[in-house]
């Protein structure tokens, strides 16, 4: 038997993951927010998303993305929906659709793709209108793209991002506005494409361009 | 859920054709990686076949748990070096883009390409491609050219393994390597791709691992993740990754000072793994599928350069204290040695034997092209490893080809100076320090003198997963057999019980001996450790003192021969296990030659 059990100090039953199942998320507006300089890049989190949703361990079937980068030193970078504001839904107002087949519902608070009315891999408007390119397709398996919802797989409110649940490193968390300290929340500004957040790391290393990171200078 | 096919991709550079083979019987026997490989040489390299030649082979290999317990990708050739069964093992996510692309018994490339190319995998695209405009290019260049132009063209980020300059002008020892910080580096793997114009091997899959049960898989692998055990262990590795070992060893007589002449010099004070942490460490940076994340990076920057990479145990081993410079010293020097692409350890134990030989007037400034080649002085160093990279002047092109033929160059006074087993050097792990140093494990491996050549870590070499990863798995299991059992059980469908893991253990690692023995590697000749292990004692900072008695080491060799290797007291496989495991087919070659126990 595995040797990993956790034991309740209260209750003296045992308790499986981190301890975070211990607090629910909380109602109301949130989404996953990344921490860059924690992520390792293990994939985990994919492979989390990817058994929720499909029952299969695929990172390419994953809504969370983790892109590998040589800054020259190698660094991951987490892309996932920040499930943004009204105005700033690039996606939703890209579609061709009307009303828009990709949109924030409002009761449960995140993104939902209504499959029945998206257009599938033909168009795929929405995700070439998204900035951090967070709505994702897989063609081998999918016919239409999927966006994150929180694993809120029947879409009744439950949020429980099971990538937030297991990632090791602690470099994903539920930031909610119930939570969070402004009534409101800072999706819009995190909502980058994964190669310029690699950018702006790399400006950590050294200040040259994107072009002459591939030369460190040893032949000057 | 159906049954898991083991699909090894086969690749021949000489007619540029590829196709997919079905190896599930054999993987079943021998499982991956290092166990395949060991089946695919012994049929298909012809004995006593030239290691640069095209007869040679390079298996690119991953095994069913690639990915799930570490991401270990485990390269088996011919060695170069020492002309014996060689393999190099690579961290990052090379080995999780194969297992992606379903081709889970790896990749083997056959014969020799005519003018410099590369591979290009994704998923059943095979391609081989022209490179010859990366050719002559330094390491870190080529690796982000191809990654940059492959990202353009599929918008996709893939996984390369390629050569430097060392591996093109064939230095004996030169590695491949992957994202600066993963090198695959022991026996010359570099050497034998370099020997095949292959470049590099970019690979992307995006098909998802073949498993049997994914539920199974995934909540055997959640345990593990979510475990207070991994939770531990996570905390060490990410603060230091392993760039802890090497000034702790050098403390007690471990690490080699002055080519392995003394068990410590005040010099090992000079800087240790905490400044240089602090001064220079990056982030931390994992492998695919492990919660551990054990690379730290650095980033050093001053007005004229910058280096980057990693400060592991291997590579800053041989450096540091044994050519008499500080720990954070080394930064620059590791750096330019990833770039060049050549193995850390072997070149390291090179450079100090250069350096003790040109102290001793056996070598001349002009041997070394002019450089003054003393103690400590890291620039002449860094210049005298790109002399070697590119074979200029006499004494640099006789250290490109490893200790062995350097000595027909230096003549037989040099023998003393050396450090080595096997023809490898043997810098780290101070053969005569009996606690910490790996005496018994270099002087009777049958690969060479390095890490993960004896029973002990073979599983691992089969399943091509992490060794550091396994802690954790074996803490949670209870043991390092049964975490492999049940997770090979879940992915692949089998039903394999503990005495079959223990099996395949013992098979993969007599297979491997045998294909040495068969390349004329024999204990008898070969199990000795340099003259000096046993005359020079060294004293390690807090005073215990270290050497080696002659008939002491036979005794203890012999032990480990019968008790840990479970050979027999010569150090051959007994008959009686090679029939019993399957292996009856190599007692007819084997037996003319003496070597089997």
């Amino acid at each position: 038997m595995p040797n990993n059990k956790r034991i309740d100090n209260k209750t003296g039953a045992a308790v499986k993951g981190w301890g975070k199942e211990s607090c629910p998320y909380p109602p109301g507006a949130g989404f996953i927010e990344c921490h860059e300089m924690k992520c390792v890049g293990c994939g985990i989190c994919q492979m989390a998303c990817s058994m929720k949703h499909h029952g299969v361990i695929n990172k390419d079937l994953s809504r969370i993305q983790v892109r590998k980068y040589l800054l020259p030193l190698p660094k991951a970078v987490q892309v996932t929906c920040v499930q943004c504001q009204e105005n700033e839904r690039k996606c939703e107002q890209a579609c061709p659709v009307k009303p828009s087949a990709i949109y924030f519902d409002s009761k449960t608070q995140h993104m939902v793709i209504d499959e029945k009315r998206c257009l599938g891999n033909k168009c795929l408007k929405c995700q070439d209108a998204c900035d951090a390119k967070a709505v994702r397709s897989y063609p081998q398996a999918l016919s239409k793209p999927i966006v994150c919802d929180l694993c809120d797989t029947e879409n009744n409110g439950n949020v429980d991002p099971q990538c937030v649940n297991i990632c090791p490193y602690g470099a994903l968390y539920f930031l909610s506005s119930a939570e969070f300290r402004f009534a409101y929340s800072v999706q819009d500004i995190t909502r980058k494409h994964a190669d310029e957040k690699a950018d702006l790391i790399s400006k950590r290393l050294y200040p040259l361009t994107k072009k002459t990171i591939s030369e460190p200078g040893w032949r000057e | 859920m159906a049954e898991v096919k083991m699909k090894l991709l086969e690749v021949d550079l000489t007619t540029e054709t590829h196709r997919v083979v079905d190896v599930t019987e054999d993987v079943m026997k021998y499982l991956g990686a290092r166990g395949l490989a060991n089946k695919l040489m012994w049929d298909m390299i012809p004995q006593g076949a030239d290691p640069l030649g095209p007869d040679n082979i390079l298996h690119v290999g991953v095994g069913p748990l690639t990915g799930l317990m570490g991401c270990k990708t485990i390269l088996s050739f011919k060695s170069p070096l020492t002309g014996w069964a060689g393999r190099s093992a690579i961290s990052g996510y090379l080995g999780d883009e194969i297992i992606r692309a379903q081709y889970t018994a790896g990749i083997l490339i056959k014969g020799n390409a005519k003018k410099p190319v590369y591979l290009y995998v994704r998923d059943d695209k095979v391609e081989i491609r022209d490179a010859s405009d990366l050719w002559g290019k330094w390491k870190l260049e080529s690796e982000a050219s191809i990654r940059d132009s492959l990202n353009q063209e599929t918008g996709e980020v893939f996984a390369v393994l390629c050569i430097g300059p060392a591996g093109e002008n064939l230095v004996r020892y030169a590695n491949a390597s992957t994202e600066q910080v993963h090198s695959a580096s022991k026996w010359g793997c570099g050497t034998v791709m370099g020997s095949k114009n292959l470049k590099a091997i970019a690979v992307k899959g995006s098909k998802g691992p073949d498993y049997f049960d994914h539920k199974k898989v995934w909540s055997l692998f959640e345990t593990y993740a979510t475990s207070p055990k991994t939770a531990l262990r996570k905390l060490t590795e990410g603060r230091w990754g392993h760039s802890i070992s090497p000034p702790e060893l050098l403390r007690y007589a471990a690490e080699g000072i002055k080519n392995n002449h003394f068990g410590y010099d005040p010099i090992v004070e000079k800087s240790n793994h905490l400044e240089h942490q602090l001064k220079y460490a990056a982030w931390t940076d994992g492998c695919p599928g492990c919660a551990n994340a054990c690379f730290v990076p650095f980033f050093k920057n001053n007005a004229r350069r910058a280096f980057g990479g990693e400060m592991r145990h291997d590579d800053v081993g041989g450096f540091n204290a044994n050519i008499m410079l500080g720990y954070d010293d080394t930064i620059e020097i590791s750096s330019l040695v990833d770039e060049l692409g050549m193995d850390s350890e072997e070149l390291g134990g090179l450079v100090a034997w250069a350096m003790d030989l040109y102290e001793h007037g056996i070598i001349s400034r002009e041997d070394l092209g002019g450089i003054d080649l003393k103690w400590g002085d890291l620039d002449a160093v860094l210049e005298l490893i790109k002399k070697i990279a590119y074979k200029e002047g006499r004494a640099p092109a006789a250290l490109a080809e490893g200790f062995r033929r350097a000595y027909k160059v230096f003549g037989e006074e040099s023998k003393w100076y050396a450090y080595e087993v096997h023809g490898c050097a043997c810098p780290t792990y101070d053969v005569r320090n009996k606690k910490v140093g790996f005496g018994l494990i270099f002087g009777t491996s049958h690969n060479g003198a390095r890490m993960g050549t004896g029973i002990l870590g073979m599983l691992q070499e089969v399943a091509a997963s992490c060794r550091f990863t396994t802690i954790s798995f074996a803490q949670i299991w209870g043991s390092e057999e049964e975490a492999y059992r049940v997770f090979l059980n879940a992915a692949c469908g089998w039903d394999y019980t503990p005495d079959d893991i223990r099996d395949i253990s013992l098979r993969s690692y007599y297979f491997n001996r045998c294909l040495s023995l068969r390349e004329g590697y024999h204990p008898a000749k070969d199990d000795f450790l340099p003259p000096r292990a046993y005359s020079e004692p060294i004293t390690d900072k807090y005073g215990t003192t270290w050497v080696w008695d002659h008939d002491e080491f036979e005794t203890a060799k012999k032990n480990y021969y019968t008790d840990t290797l479970k050979l027999s007291p010569g150090g051959l496989p007994p008959r009686k296990e090679l029939e019993r495991l399957g292996l009856d087919f190599v007692i007819p070659i084997l037996e003319p030659m003496d070597a089997i126990g």
